[in-house]
């Protein structure tokens, strides 16, 4: 082939501009660590990645609702907790005063405690997480137990049965929640009537039917802490899969996305070496035209 | 023959050893010039017009008149010209449209943080996180942010991708105007060089001017060449003549109300829609009216597909002062999409409860991002989040193809070239080595006519003198 001064420039800033495209696009690779930048780097893979970090991004606010679940349900667990203390507590007080050994201004002052610890009961049914009223189902912003009269006879539920659910993972929705009524009714009603027989005087029913109904609301509670348990262990095994679901997705992420280091850094250093070789090659035979030669 | 012959010879060869010297000047003087195809000069022996039937001396033969400059040749390889622009107008074409689906791509500015995929899983997120306190304010206002957020990158996006089209459109209207340009100069370099031709002269430096036009307008246009005996060229773009001879049919633009007010090329003459199927112009109406345009599509079926499901569930929904049928987003799609102002106005009418009176519900704001996963796409085969990341995938497949064609073209159009440059570029060396020969010939035929001239002297002064 006939070579020109014109053709040698032209194919020398071909093959230039060739190398440091591909030199541009390795640098971009180590700046950046990203193998794919934009879509049409891989088509495919720009695919796959988008689901995965769309997956990703779910996951972060799932564990969000597992946390703020969790805590939900801690909350709810701690004032069951003192209610069953209360429960117990009054239960000792209820055998004092069903052995017969008490006069009646011993069972008042006994009765009084009572009463005491049905106030302290109603402010643990009132129980707030986060300005939300644990157990008053959907009327997280009413107060859910208020005693009527004072002492209270009665103790009204104003909540309802409204069930809070989180979304844990994709289609898992899990309740966090307790009615309030369901867990906390027979513990007010075996306070009342307890105080209630104390200020009469009534041993026959208290050690009777009035120890049975503290029996009765103990088991309530302890059925509702049992089922709390059991979700919130649900939702510790999910965080756990998720975690590690999401460590997979960030490793399979960084398959698609991320360049690897010590193979980009060999290739940019031999293309630098092409680069050079090149320069060098295309200045010498530059440089020598036969005018160097004639005088 | 007498003596004047051989002056007469030798001022042949310095007259034609002289022309060399100029074809070697013109040939350096345009080196770097686009589109110039080195010259050359013939050169042919002079036959005596004494040879044949009424030669004097039929056994020894005549000797040639000296020498004769017959022509001055461009050197160029018309086959190579052809293929250059069978390559060109198809790199012109993929080039335009890659380059313009890669400013698309970039619109997207996918995969990051502030790319739809991401503040689309955003949104839905932000649902699931008024499910954890839907009785607050601030998770309210966070689902408003979240939301708004989505709006403003949906109609950024939309907008930047129309004003895409519009600037391609632009482009379309300016090239189209060059295509004339080009065509009125060939036509114009075509009368020349008939003139020139007439006269039996070279019209080399015409033909190379229009060579370069012609390869510059197939960048532009599928063209199909011929050239015709009288020297000029008629060119073909699209079925019909562009150029023929010193008539130029130009192309036009006009503006179609069915196509958004686009612009689409036309000829001048009968306004018939001009057929074109390569080239630059083509690339750009490609990426206009089939990339960009599908682009957009994709782009507004999700988010009317986003307004419509989400305000259908919305509108079941409860807020914390019982608000309840209101539509979450206003609008048909990424062009308008924007969120309901009673809302805006007072996150508290958000309906995240299923029913009147429940604060602490959250279970309608859940059934919103729920949607995130109902396939509610392609006739009830893919997510919303799906339909977009294949929307982007195919955007991004089509810049590979249409880059890897455009790339292949430009490796075979800089090879054409190169091959081209190297039948018809100048090289230097060539030219001080015909200098030097010229130079040596021309001192040569100078020599001979000292030698003449001395011969001359001799003759006449020197004979008839004997013994004196």
């Amino acid at each position: 082939m006939r070579i020109t001064f014109k053709t040698s420039i032209d194919r020398a800033l071909i093959d230039f501009s060739r190398v440091q495209e591909r030199l541009a696009e390795l640098q971009r690779q180590i700046a950046t660590g990203k193998k794919v930048a934009k879509p049409s780097d891989d088509p495919a893979a720009m695919n796959r990645a988008l689901a995965i970090r769309t997956d990703l991004t779910a996951n972060g606010q799932y564990l969000r609702d597992i946390d703020s679940g969790m805590a939900r349900l801690g909350t709810t667990e701690a004032a069951l907790g003192s209610t069953t203390e209360i429960l117990q507590r009054v239960r000792e007080l209820a055998v004092l005063g069903a052995n017969g050994t008490l006069d009646q201004s011993q069972l008042n002052e006994v009765a009084s405690e009572v009463n005491q610890l049905l106030e302290e009961m109603i402010s643990v049914g009132n129980t707030k997480f986060a300005s939300q009223y644990v157990f008053g189902g959907h009327q997280t912003t009413a107060t859910p137990f208020t005693g009527v009269g004072v002492p209270p006879t009665s103790v009204t539920y104003n909540g309802d049965g409204g069930v809070i659910e989180r979304d844990i993972s994709e289609g898992i929705r899990v309740q966090v929640n307790v009615a309030g009524d369901t867990a906390l009714s027979s513990t007010f009603s075996a306070l009342i009537t307890l105080r209630d027989d104390l200020q009469a005087g009534n041993i026959a029913a208290i050690s009777g039917a009035d120890l049975g109904n503290l029996d009765t609301a103990l088991d309530d509670v302890l059925t509702v802490r049992g089922q709390l348990g059991a979700t919130s262990n649900r939702l510790e095994l999910t965080r756990n899969r998720l975690d590690g679901a999401g460590l997979s997705a960030r490793e399979q992420l960084s398959g698609l996305e991320d360049a690897d280091f010590v193979d980009t850094l060999v290739r940019l250093n031999a293309q630098e070496a092409a680069l050079e070789a090149a320069l060098g090659t295309v200045a010498r035979s530059i440089q020598s035209t036969l005018l160097n030669f004639l005088r | 023959m007498g003596l004047s012959v051989s002056l007469d010879i030798a001022t042949s060869a310095l007259r034609a050893q002289q022309l060399g010297v100029d074809v070697v000047s013109h040939n350096i003087a345009n080196v770097n010039t686009p589109g110039f195809s080195r010259q050359e000069l013939q050169l042919a022996s002079e036959v005596s017009p004494l040879t044949g039937a009424q030669g004097r001396d039929s056994r020894l033969g005549q000797p040639g008149m000296g020498v004769n400059a017959s022509e001055i040749r461009r050197i160029r390889d018309q086959f190579l010209d052809f293929q250059v622009r069978e390559v060109l107008h198809s790199f012109g074409r993929f080039n335009a449209e890659a380059g313009a689906l890669e400013r698309a791509e970039v619109i997207f500015n996918e995969p990051s943080e502030g790319g739809l995929s991401n503040l689309l899983a955003d949104f839905w997120n932000a649902w699931r996180e008024l499910s954890n306190a839907p009785e607050s304010t601030a998770a309210r206002a966070n689902v408003m942010a979240g939301s708004q957020t989505l709006v403003a990158a949906a109609r950024q996006v939309h907008d930047q991708l129309r004003r895409l089209q519009s600037g391609l459109n632009g482009q379309v209207v300016l090239e189209v105007s060059e295509v004339n340009t080009l065509a009125r100069q060939i036509a114009e370099l075509n009368e020349q060089i008939v003139r020139v031709q007439v006269t039996g002269n070279n019209a080399s430096d015409l033909q190379d001017q229009r060579d370069l036009r012609l390869d510059q307008l197939s960048r532009l246009v599928d063209t199909t060449v011929s050239e015709r005996t009288d020297g000029a060229v008629s060119v073909v773009v699209a079925g019909q003549e562009l150029v023929s001879g010193s008539v130029v049919n130009t192309l036009t633009t006009q503006v179609e109300p069915t196509n958004l007010g686009y612009r689409s090329v036309r000829w001048t003459a009968d306004n018939a829609a001009a057929a074109l199927s390569s080239g630059e112009v083509y690339g750009l109406l490609q990426a206009r009216d089939v990339g960009v345009a599908t682009t957009i599509n994709d782009l507004n079926t999700l988010i009317a597909t986003v307004i419509t499901q989400v305000n259908s569930v919305h509108q079941a929904g409860f807020g914390l002062d019982n608000t309840t049928a209101e539509d979450f987003f206003t609008g048909a799609d990424a062009a308008d999409i924007g969120i309901n102002p009673t809302l805006v106005a007072d996150v508290n009418k958000i309906g995240a409860a299923s029913g009147l009176n429940l604060p602490g519900d959250a279970s309608n704001a859940l059934a919103i991002a729920d949607l995130q996963f109902a396939l509610t796409m392609n006739a009830g085969t893919a997510t919303m989040g799906d339909f977009y990341n294949a929307a982007v995938g195919r955007l991004g497949a089509s810049i590979v193809e249409a880059r890897s064609i455009a790339d292949n073209q430009r490796f075979l159009r800089d090879h054409l070239e190169t091959l081209r440059e190297s039948v018809a570029g100048v090289s230097l060396d060539e030219e001080m080595t015909n200098l030097i020969k010229f130079q040596r010939a021309f001192e040569a035929a100078a020599r001979l006519i000292t030698v003449v001239d001395s011969m001359l002297e001799t003759l006449i002064n020197r004979v008839g003198l004997g013994g004196r």
